[in-house]
């Protein structure tokens, strides 16, 4: 064979035998950005598996804030931006892709999804933790509390907000059942935070508890757990500017891009002349993103990290002050306003002191994500009509289960 | 030992040359004009030569090949291709040709879709040519888009807009794809290159500039398209939409020729105060409707928003080469464009060095290497603040506020943010030739493409710390993102050629390709900056970082059997089998055959008839792929921060280990005839196309906890069409001709199956459903309507169902079939006109049609902002706007048909005389003038406003979306116009 043959023989020989014996590696490909779900099953990242839901529920948490703020009257919108007018319009109906499908950080609001990835989260990482032994994972008890604590406040939020739900593309339910469920995943989360001795985990489980057992009409337990709670206790979701999804997204969307402003009805408010220290606003002296609404800021949380309160004694007196009524809830009504050096609230109509802890659970748990529940809990009206650009507002109160579940869960129709 | 056998024959190579057979000759056509640049070879041998200014050759042969007979070839496009056999007789042999003009090329040699340079005759699919040097003479295009759009049938080019920097979308026989990319993947010179329309910044609507405008049409010879599956099954996964492959220019045989070139012309947006709305709003206070033209009254102020933008272009290349041995092209460029926002500009400079080199008479090897620095400003920047949002939803409310009733901030505020994509691109390919024995032939193409891109968006601190225009942004703001791509191109293919008898002959090839795409990915934010000098990340009070890496390859097998019966009749057949990395676990590799057979009838001894000179008809089958994104087979998790500073993991994609490629099956046949003496030719292709396993983005149920979609091979779409192309050399006399070019496509499609789904949403008001086409818009439709004194609407219908004439009221009334976003129909038709020897006019209409659109702008303006004339007319409002107000169906009340007819092209070309050019001395050989327009006129559109509130341009679009018909605050396309001047040496 001459020179030329041979070379012929040596390309046509080296890429079959290329194909033949080294395809397999010759298409291996990095995913260094990317975490394949089998890596993740290793008793060496069981703290990770609990931040990681914690980190889910957290961004999960401010989103359901914002966006209910606006379906509410605790913000209005400041913006011509779909995604956010819906909200303010009250058009959230099934089909509202944000609802149903956006992510963390999207623009708009994708709660269904996001409360549902940090459900799944602490649940996933709940199980698989429990797979381990405690010589595997010493903090065994104390992330499984953890787990539970956390995962019971995303079925809380589910519960409180959607009209139905549904967990692991499981059957329809009853906001009640899911409720229920926070409750079991409370008491599951009280009991292992006391075995770990972890009083963070166990106060904010026995608020989370008292909140749901409020909501499924079980007064007494409610005030059972919220009595338990020491004084000054606050559990806080944690922001910070480390990344996008860690950020504050009700100071984002107000102070940052300014497209929603304080609801006029959560402005300069007063008690009997007094200041109310617990709703802080400025008026920024000008229009928002829209050219149109006045626009006002929220001082509740004025910088990306700030943190907002998940679990706090503040609302456990709340809770016993709606479960015990009459002078008990007036007791606890001022325990508050001595805390802010507000005018003391004395009555003794039962339908006067109810009105006033609506009034206070307002004002108290302002932008801490209870506002659309008391709205539905309380009766209270939405608006209707058309707002102040001449638009006008649908129907939406709790929210729909999103066309993306019905529609994809076979369990409820869906393929 | 390659390497080493190269550089014997390169040393020794001036020996083997000292003794010659000189050829010689002239190339002219019927009337005896020197056709320049013509190819001249010795078939069969590596000899040739291109004719010079004259029309003269010279072709060197070594005396060895005293004696031999051989045949020589002339060929020059547009003209039929020209043989003579002759004797190599030392010292010197004279062959002149004169050919005749033709529109029919069977012998040019193609090379896309075909494992070696091949004769079209030869090819059963349709394979388009476009000669890049003549269309970029002629019509001076920006970019490579420009020179593709209507120029080839069945190649829809989708511009988009007129922000200056971005790019459009390139469709091929339409829509195929439910959930993947319906581009086109496009070759330089034998390997991939990165084409990607979305890239840049991502500006309101997206990221949309497009990674195929780096290139200068000033470097491309030529361009090959092969349209779908039926051709494109050698290139395997991913090229189920088409191929295009561009050839740039290459070194020619002779002593080297100098090209300059100066082209200076503008942008400009023509009539923008009728283009764009008046903005109307009830003063409260007086109860009269008041109106605000701010384009008007801007430009009546001395301050117009909009701006004629210069365009410059100066070139300069120098091509040459020496017989049997190297041949070169080399250019330089300088290209400086501003849009019609005189912050909108892109700066290109551009080199290219193309080397060919014939070791030997087995051996040649040719390189290309292509740097570009393409640097933009981008005019339609931030998401909020873009110039046209901020006209079209301004208000007269806003005049005594700082907006100057202007929506939220003023030209000159939104002039500020800083909206940049700069790339620093090379492209080198490598092209080993080898033919070891006169049977048998190789060839390795190999190459990189390595683009490193560096995009932000900037909010400068304002000077008076004022955040009036961008709420916080104004404090500054600015996202970064710095990308690395590169495409790895190997590709090797076979060819060996037997004579089994003497009519039979086969050709056997066998070749392999592998294919690496990575892109690696550094972003940074920075928030807040302490000074409005301060203009980087690191100066920002909050910083975050991320990266990303994105990594994909192919490997793939194909051998091809050709048999050709008395070079009239060939059958092809072949099959590529492909893996790639983005395949599930599951699934090992694919199979995509082919079969082809093409007839070149007039030959047959049996035709006689005199009115068709030429016949070909040509019938392909084929398969071949498209690739799933690089994760979607994987369950993953995102790497995250969590609290207290620790790492967290997010699911982000739930996987699907069954992924394979989607399947694109086409069967095309058609014909290539010639008539008149070939002076009329016809291309028709009728094809019929399935697109299998069809890749859907189903839903996955949020409540398993993974967010997004799960990428599943479930679908399948239909899709037929036929193209036709007709060209004519009407008149050719020695002082006037007249060539006419059509060219005609039609496509559809519809969804057959969406296993099990029925419908998927793809945005607002567009589904894909079977029974239907692709994105088709779907709303309630709205037929009649009463209106009360307020405007409110009080008897609304709507069409009952679909295909009936019935009504109900809209509120119990489907949402029912309205269109398609994308055209179904498109021609274009253009003449070319020589009134002298020295003046050619040519002009090119375009014509889409089939096409909707969702004017953001329009629908936006009537419901959301209330700024329109018609929706504030309340009581005497347009009823069925009423209607679609009250159901809230605010992008309805913007949708409209976007048909439309172009002037597309227009240009005068004056070839300064020879003796003009002799006088002018310093060795001008030719000098040529160009005046030239494109997107002068709109000539037809099929509707120009929508309830009293004008549509800017048919041919808007936000091309960051691959179906949505949405379209908002986009600048038109511009019109353009140009002067060059081109001097050879």
């Amino acid at each position: 064979m001459n020179k030329t043959s041979c070379a012929s023989t040596f390309l046509l020989g080296f890429t079959l035998t290329i194909f033949l014996t080294g395809c397999d590696n010759l298409l291996d490909v990095e995913r260094p950005t990317r975490v394949e779900a089998d890596a993740l099953n290793d008793p060496k990242l069981a703290e990770t598996l609990v931040n990681s839901a914690i980190a889910d529920f957290e961004c999960a948490y401010t989103n359901y804030i914002a966006a209910t703020a606006l379906l509410t009257d605790e913000l209005m919108v400041s913006t011509e931006f779909l995604n956010v007018n819906n909200w303010d319009l009250r058009t959230i109906y099934p089909d509202n892709s944000n609802l149903g499908t956006a992510g963390c950080t999207t623009f708009g609001f994708g709660i269904w999804p996001t409360l549902q990835t940090a459900r799944w989260q602490a649940e996933e990482a709940y199980a698989i933790i429990e797979s381990f032994t405690t010589t595997e994972v010493p903090e065994q008890t104390n992330l499984l509390a953890t787990a539970a604590a956390y995962e019971g406040y995303a079925l809380t939020l589910i519960g409180e907000g959607f009209c139905e739900a549904t967990v692991n593309v499981g059957p329809l339910m009853q906001p009640s059942d899911i409720l229920k469920m926070a409750e079991e995943r409370f008491t599951k989360a009280i009991d292992l935070a006391g075995t770990a001795g972890n009083n963070d985990i166990l106060n904010m489980a026995y608020v989370g508890r008292a909140r749901v057992r409020l909501d499924l009409g079980n007064t007494s337990g409610a005030a059972a757990d919220a009595g338990k709670i020491p004084e000054g206790f606050v559990k806080n979701a944690t922001y910070s500017t480390a990344s996008e999804r860690r950020e504050n997204r009700i100071y984002d969307y107000n102070h940052r891009r300014i497209m929603v402003s304080v609801d006029p009805r959560f402005r300069e408010l007063e008690v009997q002349g007094t200041p109310d220290p617990r709703v802080p606003v400025t008026d920024a002296g000008r229009l928002g993103h829209d050219g149109v609404t006045d626009l006002w800021f929220q001082e509740l949380y004025p910088e990306a990290g700030s943190p907002i309160p998940l679990a706090t004694w503040d609302e456990a007196q709340l809770i016993i002050a709606e479960a015990e009524g009459g002078q008990a809830a007036v007791a606890a009504i001022n325990l508050l306003r001595e805390k802010e050096g507000l005018p003391l609230f004395e009555s003794s109509d039962s339908q006067e002191i109810t009105n006033q802890i609506i009034e206070e659970r307002r004002r108290e748990l302002w932008l801490q994500s209870h506002r659309l529940n008391d709205m539905l809990r309380f009766g209270l009206p939405f608006d209707t009509g058309v707002n102040h650009k001449d638009q006008i507002r649908g129907t939406t109160t709790c929210l729909p289960l999103p066309d993306a579940e019905r529609k994809s869960n076979p369990n409820i129709g869906g393929s | 030992m390659i390497i080493r056998s190269a550089l014997l024959v390169f040393l020794a190579s001036p020996l083997l040359l000292i003794a010659q057979i000189t050829i010689s000759g002239k190339v002219t056509d019927n009337a005896g004009n020197a056709l320049v640049g013509s190819n001249v070879s010795v078939l069969n041998t590596a000899y040739g030569a291109a004719t010079d200014g004259n029309g003269d050759y010279t072709i060197e042969v070594p005396m060895i090949e005293s004696g031999k007979e051989v045949t020589m070839r002339a060929e020059y496009i547009g003209y039929a291709s020209q043989s003579a056999t002759i004797t190599l007789t030392p010292p010197t042999v004279t062959q002149n040709f004169e050919l005749s003009a033709t529109a029919l090329w069977l012998n040019e040699i193609v090379v896309t879709g075909t494992p070696g340079a091949t004769r079209r005759r030869a090819i059963g699919n349709s394979v388009a040519t476009l000669d890049a040097e003549t269309q970029v003479e002629q019509a001076n295009p920006t970019d490579i888009q420009s020179l593709l759009a209507g120029k080839i049938p069945g190649v829809d080019v989708q511009f988009g807009s007129g922000n200056v920097g971005t790019g459009g979308l390139i469709r091929v026989r339409g829509v195929a794809s439910l959930s993947l990319s319906n581009e086109p993947i496009v070759y330089i010179d034998g390997i991939r290159m990165n084409s990607d329309p979305r890239a840049g910044p991502n500006i309101r609507g997206g990221r949309q500039v497009s990674r195929l405008n780096d290139l200068s049409p000033e470097d491309i010879a030529r361009v090959e398209v092969i349209k779908g599956p039926a051709a494109s099954t050698l290139y395997g996964t991913e090229a189920s939409n088409g191929v295009i492959q561009i050839i740039t220019k290459k070194g020619k045989t002779g002593p080297p020729t100098f090209n300059l070139e100066i082209k200076q012309g503008g942008n400009w947006f023509p009539n923008p105060e009728t283009r764009l709305p008046t903005n109307y709003w009830i003063n409260s206070e007086t109860g009269q409707m008041e109106s605000d033209n701010l384009v008007q009254r801007m430009a009546d102020e001395g301050t117009p928003i909009f701006t004629t933008g210069q365009i410059q272009n100066y070139g300069a290349s120098m091509r040459g080469g020496y017989e049997g041995g190297l041949k070169y092209y080399f250019s330089l460029g300088y290209d400086n464009e501003v849009g019609v926002l005189d912050y909108n500009w892109r700066k290109r400079y551009r080199t290219r060095l193309n080397m060919d080199y014939q070791l030997s008479e087995k051996f040649g090897v040719s390189t290309n290497f292509g740097f570009v620095r393409n640097d933009s400003r981008l005019g339609m920047a931030a998401s909020g603040w873009d110039i046209i949002g901020q006209i079209v939803w301004g208000s007269p409310r806003r005049l005594p506020t700082a907006t100057n009733g202007f929506l939220r901030a003023t030209p000159e505020a939104v002039g500020t943010i800083e909206s940049k994509a700069e790339i620093d691109r090379f492209i080198w390919s490598f092209n080993l030739r080898h033919n070891p024995t006169s049977w048998l032939s190789q060839r390795l193409n190999t190459g990189v493409d390595i683009g490193i891109e560096e995009n932000y968006i900037l909010f400068p601190r304002d000077p008076t710390g004022s955040d009036f225009f961008f709420g916080g942004l104004s404090l500054g703001d600015k996202s970064l993102e710095r990308r690395r791509s590169s495409f790895i191109t190997v590709d090797y293919a076979a060819m060996a050629n037997f004579n089994i008898t003497e009519d039979l002959a086969t050709e056997t090839s066998v070749g392999t390709q592998f294919l690496e795409k990575n892109h690696h990915v550094v972003t940074a934010q920075g928030r807040v900056f302490p000074l409005p000098s301060v203009k980087t990340v690191g100066g920002a009070a909050t910083t975050f970082g991320g990266e990303d890496f994105i990594e994909n390859k192919t490997f793939g097998v194909f051998v091809q059997e050709r048999l050709s019966w008395k070079d009239r009749l060939y059958l092809t057949m072949g099959v590529r089998i492909d893996d790639n990395s983005a395949f599930g676990e599951n699934f090992d590799f694919v199979t995509y055959p082919k079969l082809s057979a093409a007839w070149v009838v007039h030959e047959e001894p049996f035709w006689n008839m005199e009115a068709i000179n030429s016949l070909r008809l040509r019938a392909a089958y084929g398969v071949s792929g498209q690739q799933p994104d690089v994760f979607a087979a994987v369950r993953l998790f995102t790497p995250t921060a969590g609290p207290g500073g620790s790492s967290t993991v997010t699911p982000t994609n739930i996987g699907n280990p069954d992924l394979k490629p989607e399947r694109g099956e086409e069967i095309e046949i058609g014909f290539d005839a010639g008539l008149v003496n070939n002076r009329v030719n016809m291309e028709f292709t009728y094809y019929v196309r399935q697109t299998k396993d069809a890749i859907v983005n189903r839903t996955v149920s949020p409540s398993s906890g993974f967010p997004g979609v799960q990428v599943v091979n479930l679908g399948q779409v239909d899709g037929s069409g036929l193209e036709l192309a007709v060209n004519v050399i009407a008149i050719e006399k020695q002082d006037f001709s007249w060539d006419m070019s059509f060219t005609y496509s039609h496509s559809e499609n519809e969804i057959v199956d969406l296993g099990g789904l029925g419908s998927i949403r793809v945005g607002a008001n567009q589904e894909h459903k079977e029974g239907y086409p692709l994105a088709g818009y779907f709303f309630r439709k709205v037929v009649s309507a009463s209106v009360d004194e307020n405007g409110i609407a009080t008897e609304s219908l709507c069409k009952a169902a679909e295909g009936s004439s019935g009504t109900v009221p809209c509120s119990e009334a489907p949402a029912v079939f309205n269109g398609v976003p994308y055209p179904t129909t498109t021609a274009a038709f253009s003449n070319t006109l020589r009134l002298s020897k020295n003046i050619r006019v040519f002009a090119l209409m375009d014509f889409k049609n089939g096409n909707h659109m969702m004017s953001g702008n329009v629908g936006g303006a009537h419901i959301l902002l209330r700024n329109s004339e018609e929706i504030l007319k309340k009581g005497d409002r347009d009823p069925i706007l009423a209607a679609l107000d009250g159901m809230r169906m605010w992008r309805i009340s913007g949708f409209l048909d976007a048909g439309f007819l172009k002037l597309r092209e227009v240009s005068v070309i004056y070839s300064v005389p020879d003796k003009i050019v002799t006088g002018l001395g310093l060795g001008v050989d030719g000098v040529q003038l160009t005046l030239s327009g494109r997107n002068l006129l709109t000539l037809w559109q099929a509707q120009k406003e929508i309830y009293g509130r004008p549509l800017m341009d048919p041919e808007m679009r936000m091309t960051s979306s691959e179906m949505s018909g949405y379209v908002q605050t986009v600048l038109p396309p511009t019109s353009q116009f140009f002067a060059a001047v081109n001097i050879n040496f």
